[in-house]
């Protein structure tokens, strides 16, 4: 289990996107083809320090991310990766992709991305888990990083699928992801 | 040959098998069914299944035109027009 927060922090309303894979589900055999599908030709070449495999799934990431980020003021919206350009990728794994920021993480096991745009915590976890795990998960730590002030909140969907947590007339959102053995959300901080 | 609707749906269902975890989900599509919300396919597969339908009908399936691969009978109306069927 493992922590990262952004001091990142911007006046418009707060969103967040957030979506992992699990690498022991991807098959690097397959993804030049799986590349050809869903990455737009100014994302190419590879940059140095990615596999060509670690970089198209982290592109996916990204634009996985992006897409829930958008969902949240377009509902409706339909995910068009190739649509969903990633750009100015630096080495720490921050890029720009559709108007939006994100940071990703990448680790032997898995790819973690966060669109933002606004102070954000995410967690990331291998151990069993399901929804409502994940659920209660996101609602004790809405107070805050270590203040576990989550009495009361609860998670809400939208009619769309689009999550939030509720705590009486307060909302924030939060973007859940599940992929093989890992299952994962992120919530924008008050 | 030409597939009906129905033949592309059997063979549909082959295609889909490994990326859905509950077998039993698969007997009772329709055409209405979505492939995330009541397959659970997850969304990192649907590239996977795009790329096993072009092999499975021998066809080549654009990015656009996979975009619109989200129910089973989209999926259906895609292969239909791939394969220069009437839909």
């Amino acid at each position: 289990m493992s922590y990262k927060r952004s001091s990142d922090s911007r006046p418009d309303v707060p969103g967040i996107g957030y979506d992992l894979v699990d690498l022991s589900l991807t098959d690097p055999s397959r993804t030049e083809r799986l590349a050809a599908k869903f990455m737009n030709a100014a994302e190419w070449p590879a940059p140095g320090f990615l596999s060509f495999h670690q970089y198209c799934w982290l592109c996916w990431s990204v634009k996985e991310a992006v897409y829930k980020y958008s969902c949240r003021t377009q509902p409706g919206l339909v995910f068009s990766p190739a649509k969903i350009v990633v750009t100015g990728l630096t080495a720490s794994l921050e890029a720009t992709a559709g108007g939006v920021r994100t940071r990703s993480r990448l680790s032997e096991d898995f790819i973690e991305t966060v669109a933002f745009n606004s102070a954000f915590l995410a967690e990331v976890t291998g151990e069993p888990c399901d929804g409502r795990d994940l659920h209660a998960r996101a609602a004790a730590l809405a107070g805050g990083p270590g203040e576990f002030a989550g009495d009361g909140w609860c998670v809400s969907h939208r009619e769309d699928g689009c999550p939030s947590l509720i705590r009486g007339t307060e909302t924030r959102p939060v973007s859940f992801s599940h992929h093989g053995r890992f299952a994962g959300f992120a919530l924008v901080l008050p | 040959m030409i597939m009906d609707r129905h033949a592309i749906l059997e063979e549909l269902k082959k295609v889909l098998g490994p990326y859905i975890k509950n077998k039993e989900l698969l007997q009772n599509i329709n055409e209405t069914t979505n492939l995330i919300a009541d397959l659970r396919v997850n969304s990192a597969n649907l590239v996977d299944i795009v790329i096993d339908a072009e092999a499975k009908y021998n066809i080549e399936i654009d990015v656009d035109s996979a975009e619109k691969m989200t129910t089973i009978g989209s999926c259906i109306d895609v292969i239909q027009e791939k394969l220069g069927q009437p839909s």
